[in-house]
């Protein structure tokens, strides 16, 4: 993980070269496949079908907490399509109260999920 | 039992952080490679291979090198260091085939672009030549660096023109060039090489290249100044 910049750096065109760097592949899907090949997009596809779910069961019991956790996520799984949110530390924390909100909506009284 | 199993595995998370975390940071503060444990060094490897080369320690240089290759093997400055270090200890032989490798890993290491100028220079492949040092222009190297190079590349035959075509390629630094350059080569060359930008279709600053043309006019160059001023700009005085 964090080698996007440097396996850019290969086939980086001689065109565009100036003294910033890319950094960021702006589409963090596309920037995990780089860096954590299959693996990495095996854990994605493992949290898009966990959200999925979720958010099924939030919409079944109207369970508003868990919905608003569930739309954090989905907004940052949609802006991942043009930036990298989830690399940001503070989003980060974000999103794991947004994983708790689900979690914790999606209990019922008694603290079973 | 569940609650300790947790614990540890949070712990030894910790750990595996840290020891991440320090090594990243070794990019910045090479004297920290040392206290990066060795499993964890991968950025802070490529410190250990300049340590040992700066103490010359070829055999052990070459070691480090090695393991920084395996460990870091896409980056052109891992196979630099690993060239270095075979140069250091007499074997030329991989050193030349390691630094060609890492001539084929992008534009950003200057070192590898000042060697790959002076193959070229050597080998009279002048195209490249001109286009690590149009890499050299656009990282943004010491000022001293660059000089060196560009007047080495412009001396050289075909230089000016084999600059100017590459120039013209570049979005960036086709102003930067245009402003700079002339410092470093004499008029006639600096004439050149703006002249066949121009001619693939570099598309510069006329007010800065009419200051040039005037600066070139004064040191007595008129024909050079004459090459690009008349079908560039044409509504200059």
């Amino acid at each position: 993980m964090g080698t996007f910049d440097t396996v850019f750096q290969v086939d980086e065109s001689l065109e565009y070269l100036s003294p910033r760097r890319a950094g960021r592949a702006h589409m963090d899907y596309y920037e995990l496949a780089i860096e954590a090949g299959i693996a990495g997009l095996i854990l994605v596809a493992c949290w898009f079908i966990w959200i999925l779910t979720a958010t099924w069961q939030a919409l079944q019991k109207l369970n508003w907490m868990a919905l608003a956790g569930a739309g954090f996520m989905a907004c940052c799984a949609a802006q991942s399509m043009l930036s990298f949110p989830l690399r940001n530390q503070a989003m980060l924390a974000m999103a794991a109260l947004a994983v708790l909100l689900v979690r914790l909506g999606l209990r019922d009284k008694k603290g079973r999920a | 039992m569940t609650r300790w199993l947790w614990y540890v595995f949070t712990a030894m998370l910790a750990l595996v952080a840290t020891g991440v975390e320090l090594d990243r940071q070794a990019r910045r503060d090479p004297e920290l490679a040392a206290w990066v444990p060795a499993p964890f060094r991968s950025f802070a490897q490529a410190q250990m291979v300049v340590i040992r080369l700066e103490r010359g320690e070829h055999e052990a240089a070459i070691r480090e090198a090695d393991t920084l290759v395996r460990r870091r093997p896409i980056p052109a400055e891992s196979l630099f260091l690993l060239a270095l270090a075979h140069y250091d200890a007499g074997s030329d032989g991989v050193a030349s085939q390691a630094l060609a490798i890492s001539g084929e890993r992008g534009w950003r290491v200057p070192q590898v672009q000042l060697a790959m100028i002076r193959i070229a220079l050597n080998t009279g492949a002048i195209d490249m030549a001109a286009s690590r040092l149009l890499a050299l222009w656009s990282i943004g190297v010491d000022p001293q660096l660059l000089e060196n190079s560009t007047r080495a590349v412009l001396a050289a035959p075909g230089g000016p023109e084999a600059f100017g075509k590459i120039v013209a390629e570049s979005r960036f630094m086709q102003d930067a060039v245009l402003r700079s350059a002339g410092g470093y080569t004499s008029s006639g060359n600096y004439a050149r090489m703006v002249h066949a930008a121009i001619a693939q279709g570099a598309e510069f600053d006329c007010a800065v290249l009419q200051m040039n043309i005037r600066s070139i006019q004064r040191e007595g160059h008129k024909d050079e100044a004459r090459m690009f001023m008349a079908p560039y700009c044409k509504n200059s005085t």
